[in-house]
């Protein structure tokens, strides 16, 4: 009896052991488990900008950050203000009109009257249309360099073979989705472009927008939105060198019947003509890639596109060969 | 004996646990760019041009210290089409890679949508898959081509 007992006794004590066993086992593995979602859930409340990459690492350090400008794009906390900019909403700065009524250096003109008439062109002597340098840069030059675009700056970044700088870039990107539409994927989340560029300090900001507005009659609300645009960006970016890419012509024959009729070479000049006055009047500076994607009579080089709007990766190659060779040196960046 | 088949029940439950706890990761070994190549045979509506690798992680929101090597073809702009090989230093970050580009699949459904409509068919059928430390992504004129092809890399 006494024997049974002590027995039962052993039983027990064995089968308290396997409970005891499971446990440490559920802990190590379901807890490593559950540390890793609480650590997920943590990261992807804080997405960070970085330099050719999204970091998931948590931003350290930053709250303390001067916002020295060391020329390539630092990594910061998209919900964070730029440092010494006041704490508002950074889409907020591209939807609203300044506070002050005075009008400071990056401001745009939104009085100007805009007389484009068909026909019109982009002058080709204007002394705000970047001039071929003397020597070529090399990729480094866009180490602190933003792109943005809509699909044509994205195929350029797909096929061109650029190795440095950072892409805020999506399809159908028009004037107005860069102000106001979550556009840019960040992590898993879309932002503005405004809230991703802050994320980051650039020393150049290249544009290229405007064939997805080529429909648009309004050419004084085009004026105004570009330059009210371009302006926030710079507020975002100060002391950057803002690059304006012209709107590269299309095959008509084919960018017509894909796209539409308002998609033709009359209108790629007329708002060119107004973004090259933009440039003109707020000292900005005109990048003419017609100058090499032109066919001569005012179109894009036949064969360059397979859809007339959209050019194959020699061409993308060819912009940013041309990219190289037309900068502003940073000592003449006004 | 009976302590004998306790301990054995014990074994196994720990042998299950850590099966849980592994994410069924297989050991794969893939030659990325002969994936990307074959994979490209898929797209035949447009010509789809190498994306410098240093843009990769850029596009795809991805943390570039995480990832060992990538190959990258993607549209000049024209088509939604794109392939994609990562391959992660941590198999375990597949997972994270898998979602990141979802959201890049979702991303460009939504743009697409008032762009091009023609394309958001192809990015309803992307394919995500992962197989030991690799990632592809795949927006393709022949998917069904396209899951052959992983197939016989393992995936």
């Amino acid at each position: 009896m006494t024997e049974k007992r002590r027995r039962r006794k052993r039983h027990d004590f064995l089968v308290l052991k396997l409970v005891l066993l499971v446990a440490i086992v559920l802990v190590i593995f379901e807890g490593r488990l559950v540390m890793t979602m609480i650590s997920n859930s943590s990261l992807q409340k804080a997405p960070n900008v970085t330099q050719g990459s999204v970091s998931s690492e948590p931003t350290a350090g930053l709250d303390g950050d001067s916002g020295s400008s060391s020329g390539a794009a630092g990594s910061k906390n998209l919900d964070e203000p730029l440092a010494g900019f006041p704490t508002f909403s950074l889409d907020d700065i591209l939807s609203e009109e300044p506070e002050s009524p005075e009008k400071t250096e990056t401001e745009p003109d939104t009085d100007t009257n805009v007389n484009i008439d068909a026909g019109t062109k982009p002058d080709p002597e204007s002394s705000a249309i970047v001039p071929k340098a003397a020597r070529p840069v090399d990729d480094s030059y866009f180490s602190d360099a933003v792109f943005i675009g809509d699909s044509r700056m994205e195929g350029f970044r797909n096929a061109s073979g650029i190795t440095q700088g950072q892409f805020f870039t999506s399809v159908g990107m028009s004037l107005s989705g860069l102000i106001n539409k979550p556009l840019i994927q960040i992590g898993n989340e879309n932002v503005t472009v405004a809230t991703a560029v802050s994320g980051g300090t650039y020393g150049k900001i290249y544009l290229m927008l405007g064939t997805n507005d080529l429909g648009e009659y309004d050419l004084n609300s085009f004026h105004d939105g570009f330059s009210s645009a371009a302006a926030r960006l710079l507020e975002l970016q100060p002391g950057a060198i803002l690059y304006v890419c012209s709107i590269i012509y299309v095959e008509e024959a084919k960018a017509i019947p894909n796209s539409g009729e308002y998609v033709n070479n009359t209108n790629v000049d007329k708002l060119n003509a107004i973004l090259l006055k933009i440039c003109e009047d707020e000292g900005y500076h005109y990048i003419d890639l017609n100058e090499i994607l032109s066919n001569g009579n005012g179109g894009l080089i036949e064969g360059a596109s397979s859809d007339g709007v959209h050019v194959y990766p020699d061409y993308c190659k060819q912009m940013l060969d041309y990219l190289k060779n037309h900068y502003i040196p940073v000592d003449d960046k006004n | 004996m009976k302590k004998f088949k306790t301990m054995i029940l014990a074994a196994a439950m720990v042998f299950c646990l850590t099966a849980c706890g592994g994410g069924g990761s297989k050991e794969v070994s893939v030659d990325i760019d002969n994936l990307s190549s074959d994979l490209l045979e898929t797209v035949t509506t447009d010509v789809l041009s190498q994306t410098a690798s240093e843009m990769v992680p850029s596009i795809y929101s991805l943390n570039a210290d995480d990832i060992e090597s990538s190959v990258a073809y993607a549209s000049s702009g024209a088509t939604a089409c794109e392939v994609a090989v990562i391959q992660s230093k941590d198999s375990k970050k597949t997972g994270d890679v898998e979602k990141n580009l979802q959201s890049r699949v979702d991303s460009q459904s939504s743009l697409y949508a008032s762009y091009n409509e023609g394309e958001v068919a192809k990015l309803d059928k992307a394919i995500i898959k992962s197989a030991g430390s690799y990632t592809v992504l795949c927006v393709c004129d022949d998917p069904d081509k396209a899951e052959d092809i992983l197939k016989d890399y393992g995936f």
